[in-house]
């Protein structure tokens, strides 16, 4: 507890020159701060519960209520694309679930909550930063290309066909991110399960084949994720006489 | 030019789009406020009004790119949503005010339609048709003018066999030049085609250059309809007038 005292103290001192500095950035660091704080400690309670309860069911729940949250940020990102957190939570759920499955039919990790858990949690956080790339870049290609669009529509081109090329850019875009940590990964950056394991007394070789497992599940669940919504975003952009919305 | 055709039961017949009380509400702005008229199969129809008179909108609906709030639409005598939406598509074109062309060639652009629909087609033909040069088609149409674009979205619309063409302002952004050759080429793929074409203008002389029947749409309303003699020798109702006087430019 102390290591995490004096933590905020540096923390504080950041607050504190920007406040001075008057870069008007001061109190919305003060609030996430206090939120990662809340947020974590809590989320900490839960998890040690969770553990606790070493059922299947429990941890499902939770990865349901964590991939929720989720699709509510997802979707605050993609004004403008009707039924974005429908969207974005079966994209999500698609990528995790899948990748999650796989995992454990092959016998890599097992049901107990320290897998499911925290993996679970970083593939859908990254399920969800990609998605809501995504829907975000999508929504804005659909506004800017708005004459495009309708000119295939009006030759009898399907919402898939009239958005076809704007689809393939914006899965690009949802996937830079990920393809980026993997291209520097270990060179620029240690990620945090690996600096957490470092932390924690553990072998550095071990902590890099754990790392790279999570590495590729976060990738394939991912990829996954945003092909779901790929496939499904026309739905949510046209109607069902192939309009646009 | 001018439809003077038989009776009123004969023309009745010939009516490839009749409209019906239809109305256009986007948000709180009535766009359309019950509009009712027929188009004869195989002319030039001009829809002609000020800016901001529901003209494009009411372009839009024959391709079934809107939905009107209330009324009917009929296509070929059978009501426009009763279409397939895709066979409905095919057979009515529509070239839009900027050409809005896809990225990559000229023939990319002409075969996007015709692929979808999978049939074949001479590009060499609809490119002449359209009086366009062979050797454009690996042109990028990155680099065309705007007046080739446009003839490029034409040829593009008229691939796939459409018995009507919907032009929605289509020479705006063009010099007269330009202007005078693709009103050239509607009157002549009228003639060459069969086509219907339905016309939206701002301009009274293009009305009169091209058209053989014309509708006023002004505010919403459908003021006047009938042949273009008739409509600019003899309007019916007072609006008409003021907007040929120039009097209203804009609602």
């Amino acid at each position: 507890m102390s290591r995490l005292i004096a933590s905020t103290v540096l923390v504080a001192i950041a607050i504190v020159i920007i406040e001075v500095r008057r870069l008007g950035v001061g109190k919305e660091l003060l609030i996430s701060a206090l939120r990662s704080f809340v947020q974590l400690m809590a989320v900490g309670y839960v998890i040690q519960f969770v553990f606790d309860l070493e059922g299947l069911p429990y941890q499902i729940l939770l990865l349901l209520a964590m991939t929720t949250v989720a699709s509510f940020t997802a979707r605050g990102r993609a004004k403008g694309v009707k039924g974005a957190f429908a969207l974005s939570f079966i994209s999500i759920l698609a990528g995790v679930a899948s990748t999650v499955g796989v995992m454990l039919a092959l016998g890599i990790i097992d049901t107990s909550p320290i897998y499911l858990i925290p993996l679970g949690g970083i593939m859908i956080g990254n399920c969800m930063n990609a998605v809501s790339l995504g829907l975000d870049r999508m929504a804005s290609e659909a506004k800017d290309k708005r004459g495009r669009i309708e000119a295939a529509l009006s030759l009898g081109a399907s919402p898939q066909k009239a958005i076809e090329g704007m689809v393939r850019k914006s899965v690009r875009a949802s996937l830079i991110p990920i393809m980026n940590t993997m291209k520097v990964i270990g060179l620029v950056h240690l990620p945090g399960a690996m600096t957490g394991m470092l932390i924690a007394g553990a072998e550095p070789v071990e902590a890099a084949r754990i790392q790279l497992i999570v590495m590729y599940m976060i990738t394939a669940s991912v990829s996954i994720a945003v092909l779901v919504s790929s496939i499904f975003i026309h739905r949510a952009l046209f109607n069902r006489a192939w309009q646009l919305r | 030019m001018s439809a003077k055709a038989g009776s009123e039961q004969m023309e009745r017949n010939s009516d490839i789009f009749r409209l019906d009380d239809v109305r256009l509400n986007r948000g709180e702005a009535e766009v359309l406020r019950g509009v009712g008229w027929s188009v004869p199969e195989g002319k030039i129809s001009i829809i002609l009004g000020p800016s901001g008179s529901g003209k494009t909108s009411l372009l839009r609906l024959l391709n079934r790119l809107d939905e009107p709030t209330s009324g009917r639409l009929y296509f070929r005598g059978a009501p426009i949503d009763s279409y397939d939406v895709r066979r409905l598509r095919r057979e009515v074109g529509m070239v839009f005010q900027r050409p809005e062309l896809f990225d990559g060639t000229v023939g990319d652009n002409i075969l996007f339609g015709t692929e979808i629909h999978r049939i074949n087609i001479d590009l060499e033909e609809i490119l002449s048709l359209v009086g366009l040069d062979v050797a454009m088609v690996d042109r990028d149409v990155a680099t065309l003018s705007g007046g080739q674009a446009q003839r490029v979205s034409i040829a593009r619309s008229i691939a796939v066999g459409p018995r009507v063409l919907l032009l929605d302002e289509p020479t705006s952004g063009l010099d007269p030049t330009a202007t005078y050759q693709i009103e050239s080429l509607v009157t002549r793929l009228v003639g060459a085609l069969g086509l219907t074409c339905v016309f939206v203008t701002h301009l009274i002389d293009q009305a009169k250059r091209i058209g053989d029947t014309a509708a006023i749409l002004i505010g919403g309303r459908k003021v006047e309809e009938g042949s273009v003699d008739e409509v600019f020798s003899r309007p019916k109702d007072p609006r008409t007038l003021r907007f040929i006087k120039g009097e209203l430019t804009d609602e």
